[in-house]
Formats: structure tokens, sequence, C-alpha cells
């Protein structure tokens, strides 16, 4: 353990993943107090964190190709990929961060954000380093466009995370805060603990993987919010660094595979927030994924990147709402604005207020539980979601 | 646990030099700023601060330009690597060419101070077969040395202190004798720095120590850029080059060295191109490595990629392979690099002398 801090201190002070960007240790000219102390070696335990991609191919010279993200990246020797966080090493691909965490933590399952999955219910959160887009917007970037040697961290098997999870009485695990999809070997393998131990997992992500490795993942998942972060390919690529198409593929999969799903559109003023799109965009939800598939229309706040635009105004997240309501979206939601109306889960027949929340917290769950879900106590529709 | 944000006490540098030191070092910076004119270059921003770049280096390259040619030194010999001497000798010759000096130290004192922090920017993530060789940096030293420069205000440093140990470099960060760090150890400098599409948190050795750059790279292609010469170097001054690697790198690589942390505190590039490899680079492929026994000395650095992608595009000719464009791969940064105003990549405004 780095700097002394036991696994159990880490957790307890809440502490998300950091970057590197400075040391405490005093060395002398010319350096100060920039250098880390002598013989931390600040590259990983290559033994704890390393273990072979699991998709991928090979290709001349000993290059390979890796097949987990639309990038396919084509990696020479000694290089990595675009999420910087794997690397070809003599023609064989390695994650760099498999049981390495930057960031640990116990939320609340509304925090994801998931409605409709075991409310009230706490998540064990934890994320390694990297991505695979850089969204000039990100709230995580000082893990998530760094590379693993210069982010702070700490080992957790994935046996681990599935005991620390119980031990929190986490009903499930939630690979977040950073682009899960660029720690899928890990992903996968804590599921598979966790799902042994009866634990659920729900990924959190931009839903920028292919078809194979994402229906593989589906079957040790219990629930999948997906980032979607406009509905043009220039947002997209402008913004993101990414691409749209893949994004709506990986969206149709998954309602195709019938896993539980949930979408956020954080919504940027003047970028991906006009009437028009956000039209397009529902039509499509409710066309392609059914009108039961919750939208959560969040509030942008500057960061990273993008520190010349304001948060986003709360008539435009009230406008994004009706006008997923009016396309026939039957859940749709405000977030980043505690105290909103738009936060409660109403029934979509009735209007009866189903959950009521502030914030993260659920204030009251009236849902009235039957053997094939839940439903309106009200008016008995039924309401779809994960609720035990 | 929160490593910091701000790596650097205020007055860092006051309080790590001696009085003496720092005072010779303020009032150089003093003279230089007062002697003559400034140079009209873009402000820095807040992060930048660093500390003062020189004027001499530009007024080489502000001759260049006037002449519109660009010189190349290629210095060869097939015992460099066997004889110190022969690479001292061959490094001081091209350097006394590329600015007129009469004798080395006068040379080398033309586009060096005393009171210069000099990084010396080497390539070692190829391994111990295609990194940067110490013997080219020892002979870079012993130059630097002539201008004056004590050994403790010379820095080797590479993204890596793991890649730098399998170069043959020895990380030294006592405070004695040449330093020898990673941009893991060193940490990068907290305030994000965009250059044009570039957006990035520079290394703290750019940002807060050095003056001065010898960039010392290597000879060989890449798979994605085309080639990996001397402006590509300094994707090892960066957080996130992973993210720089579409479009066959091109326009960042040229984007990220027009920013004037790199592009005015590089005075002096020296390619080290004693092993050359023209396929399957960046990583070191034996069967395509060859022994070329040179320098390239430069301080145009688009010039002298240009000159070694030219050698690169040779030696695949010379071993039947497909040309660099023909394999999709062609090194447009430099084009790019050149339109951007950073350097000549016109062959016939490349003046290549032999050595």
């Amino acid at each position: 353990m780095k700097y002394g801090w036991s696994r159990r201190d880490f957790l307890l002070r809440g502490c998300a993943g950091v970057c590197a960007m400075g040391a405490a240790s005093s060395l002398g000219w010319p350096f100060g107090g920039l250098v880390r102390s002598a013989g931390a070696e600040t590259t990983p335990n290559e033994n704890e964190a390393i273990k072979e991609v699991m998709f991928y191919d090979n290709l001349d010279t000993l290059r390979v190709q890796c097949q987990i993200c639309p990038k396919e990246c084509i990696v020479a020797d000694q290089e990595r990929g675009y999420c910087g966080n794997k690397e070809n090493r003599g023609g064989i691909y390695y994650t760099l961060v498999y049981s390495r965490c930057c960031a640990a933590h116990v939320d609340p399952i509304e925090k994801k954000p998931l409605f409709h999955y075991l409310p009230g219910s706490q998540a064990f959160s934890i994320s390694t380093a990297g991505c695979n887009f850089e969204c000039r917007f990100c709230q995580n970037w000082q893990i998530s466009q760094f590379r693993p040697e210069d982010v702070d961290d700490f080992t957790l098997t994935p046996g681990d995370v599935a005991n620390l999870a119980r031990a929190r009485g986490c009903a499930t695990v939630a690979y977040t805060y950073g682009e899960p999809v660029v720690f899928y070997t890990y992903m996968y393998d804590v599921a598979s603990a966790a799902r042994e131990q009866g634990i659920g997992s729900v990924m959190i992500s931009n839903g920028y993987i292919k078809e194979k490795p994402l229906r593989k993942l589906c079957e040790v998942l219990t629930g999948v919010k997906i980032d979607l972060k406009a509905f043009t390919e220039r947002f997209y690529k402008e913004t993101c660094s990414g691409e749209l198409a893949p994004v709506l593929d990986a969206l149709e999969c998954l309602h195709d595979i019938g896993i539980w799903l949930e979408i956020v559109v954080l919504l940027v003023p003047t970028l991906n927030d006009s009437d028009e799109e956000l039209r397009t965009m529902a039509q499509w939800v409710v066309d392609k994924l059914g009108a039961n598939v919750p939208m959560h229309f969040t509030r942008f706040h500057p960061t990273y990147k993008i520190k010349n635009l304001p948060p986003t105004p709360v008539g435009t997240l009230d406008r994004a709402r009706e006008i997923a309501l009016e396309a026939g979206v039957r859940f749709a939601y405000v977030g980043n604005v505690p105290g909103h109306r738009g936060e409660n889960t109403y029934c979509p027949q009735c209007a009866n207020v189903l959950i009521r929340r502030l914030g993260f917290h659920v204030l009251s769950n009236a849902l009235a539980h039957t053997s094939g879900g839940a439903e309106c106590p009200n008016c008995h529709t039924p309401i779809p979601g994960v609720w035990s | 646990m929160n490593k910091g944000a701000h790596g650097v006490r205020s007055g860092g540098i006051a309080r790590l030099l001696d009085r003496r030191e720092w005072l010779r070092t303020v009032a150089g910076a003093f003279l230089t700023t007062a002697a003559r004119p400034l140079f009209p270059v873009p402000s820095l921003s807040r992060g930048e601060r660093g500390a003062p770049t020189r004027e001499r280096t530009r007024a080489v390259s502000e001759a260049e330009a006037l002449q519109k040619k660009a010189m190349v030194v290629v210095a060869r010999h097939d015992a460099i690597l066997e004889d110190g001497r022969t690479l001292a000798g061959l490094l001081n010759q091209g350097v006394m060419l590329l600015t007129g000096g009469n004798e080395p130290a006068q040379a080398w004192s033309s586009l060096f101070e005393p009171t210069d922090v000099v990084g010396i920017k080497v390539n070692c993530i190829a391994g111990r077969h295609l990194s940067t060789h110490p013997e080219v940096v020892a002979a870079v030293v012993e130059g630097l040395k002539m201008a004056g420069i004590s050994e403790k205000r010379i820095i080797i440093w590479d993204r890596l202190n793991r890649d730098l140990r399998r170069g043959g470099f020895e990380i030294n960060t006592s405070g004695n004798g040449v330093q020898c760090v990673g941009n893991d150890a060193v940490g990068y400098d907290p305030n994000l720095i965009e250059s044009g599409s570039v957006g990035s948190f520079f290394s703290n050795l750019l940002t807060k120590y050095c003056t001065a750059v010898v960039n010392v790279p290597v000879l060989k292609d890449h798979d994605l850029a085309g080639v990996s010469l001397s402006m590509k170097n300094f994707y090892g001054a960066i957080h996130n080059p992973n993210k720089y690697h579409d479009s066959n790198c091109n326009p960042y690589v040229a984007e990220l060295y027009s920013h004037p942390l790199i592009r005015e505190k590089v005075r002096l590039t020296v390619c080290d191109a004693i092993v050359g490899q023209y396929h399957g680079g960046p990583s070191y492929v034996r069967a395509y490595a060859r022994r070329y026994n040179g320098l390239l000395i430069a301080t145009d650095p688009v010039a002298l990629d240009r000159v070694g992608a030219d050698i690169i595009e040779a030696m695949r000719r010379e071993n039947g392979l497909p040309s660099l464009k023909e394999q999709g791969r062609e090194p447009g940064y430099i084009a790019t690099a050149a339109a951007m105003g950073l350097g000549i990549d016109a062959p016939q405004k490349i003046e290549t002398v032999p050595v």
C-alpha cells in the first residue's frame, strides 16, 4: 500500500483517485518537493496489476489490435492504446490496471444514477485510471485522462471487492467514475466474484464497446447505465473524441439482451441541448429501446476543458424532460438539481408520486411490490425496474 | 490520498539554490531580458511560468530563416560508439558548424549559458537496443559543461524511471552530479495547457525547472506517425500522449511542439542515429535495425525530421520494403510543422552537411 495507508483507511477517507501532480518528499536540488520518496517506484507492481486482455488479435511485427471497444487500436510493441491503461509487451496485450483501483466508495445507487434499480440501496463503486473517450467536460478527468502510473491507486482483487461489498452491506458493485469498458478484464472478474456472493453488478459507461465483449459482460451484470453524450456525430467527435453510431449499436444490443438499462444525457449549453436534437434522441429511444427505458437529463458544470460555458439552466433540463415525455418516454428525470420535482418517480398512468427523492436520497417509496415486480399502488400500472 | 495539485512550493527554486547561485540566476535572467528587446512570443499563461528562455538560439534560427535554409549536420563514423573521443568530436564539429563557432567551447556557449538548467530529453521506450545511447548523452553533457553549466544543472529525462533504467541510465535525484529522472517521479504541472487541438498537462521538468532543452531522440520509424524523431520525442513530455495517435499523429505532433514551452526551450537537437530502425517501430525489432553510426545535429527540428525520414525511407528501399506513404503512414506531421512555421521541410532548402 503506497504511503502507508491501509485499504480501510483509504475507503474511510472516501478518497477519490487523484493525479500524481506532486509528491511529498524533499531531496534537495533541483527537485525539492516534487520527487517521490527514494525507492518508491511509481510504476505498478506488475505481478498484481497486469493481466492479459480478454479480447484482442495478434498482427504482424508483434503488433496487436484491441477488440474491446470500436477504436480497435492497433498497438505496436511497448506502446499503449488510446485508453492508456493497456500495453503491448512482446505481442501480448496486457491491462495494467487489473486489481488496481484508484477510487472506491460506498454510494447510494441513485448517484449512478439508477432510479429503477434497488432504490435506497448501496453500491460499492470502483474505478481504475483510463478512458476510451476524452470528453472535454469530464467530471472525473483526474482519473480518466491519466495513465495508471500517474494516479494514486491501491490493490483490490476481485475477491476483495466482493468481500468488501458484502461487508459494507452493498447489494451491488458499480463500475463507475472513469470508464469501465477500459478496465473490462478486471470488471468481468469482479462481477463474476460478486455474483458468487449474491451481489449484483452495474456498469456505468459511455457505451463505447463492441458487441462481442458486451454480450460476454452482460452474462455477469445485472444493470447498465449508459451516458448518451449527444445525438450528433459532430458532438461525439469534437467534444468527446468518440463516435455516436457504435454507442447506438451498443444500446440496441443491450435492449436485445434484456438487461436493465437507464440512460443519462448531460446537457452542455449550446452544444447538445437543441430541441430538435433532444426530440430526435427521445424518439429514437422510444422506437428502438422502448418507452420504459428511463432517461435522465443532468446538469453540466464547467470543468476540465470546458470552463467558458455556464452550468445548464434548469429551464433547459425541464424542457428536455418535457420533450422526452412528449416523445413517449415514460420515465424522464432531471439530475444534478437537488430538490427538483424531476428527481421523483411518477406513475406514467396516473401521475401518482411513487418514489420521492432529494438528491441521491430516497425520502419515500410507495411502490407496491408484486410477484412480477412492482406497480403503482393507485392504479396498479406495472412499473419497470429491478426492485429486488 | 491527495498528492497535492501544486507540486512546487512558492519560492522553491530560491530555497533550493544557495544564495550565490540564486543571485547569478536572477541576474542572468534580468540581463538577458534587459539587454535586448523581447522576441514577440505568445504570452505564457498561468502554470507556464517556468524559467526565462534565451534569445541566442532564436537568433540562430532567425538567421537560418532569413537565409531561408536550414542546416542538418550528418556526422558518421564507424567507430562512433566504440570511441568516446570520436563521438564527442563529431558532436562538437556539428555544433560548431551549426553555430559558426571556431572551437567547441565557443560553439556550445553560443547556445547555452552557465545559468541554464538544461534538460536532456532522451527516448528510452524501446529498451537498450533502440534507445538514446548513454554515450551520446555523455558527449552532450561534456558540451554543456564547456558552456559553463555545472553537472547538477543538467537533467536527463524521459517519461518513466523504468524506461530510463532500461535505456541504461541511472536514476539520480540526489542533487549531486548529472540528474536523471522520469516524469512519473517529478509529476505534471497541474495547469492544463492547450496548444491547437492538444490539451495536456506538461511535465514539471518543462514548466518549472528547465530553461533549455537538448532533444536527443533516436532514428526509428513509427507504426502510426511514420517516423519517431525529434518532434515526436515530446510525446514523452505530456501526460496523455495516447490520445494523440489518430490520423498518423497529425497535426498533434506539430501542435504539441509549437507550444513555447517546447519550441522556445529546445536549443539543440541531436538525433542518436547510431542505430536506425526502418520498420516495426517504435519498439526494437532486430530484423529491421541497422547500424547507421551517425548523429543528426540541427537547430531546426523540422529539417532534422525531414532528413531523418528520408534516411529511413532509403533504408526501407534498400531492404525492399514499401515506402511509408505506400503503407499508409506517411509522416505528414512534418509538412504540418513546416506550415506552422516551426522549421523548413523543403529538401531544396535544407543543407545537409556531412561530417
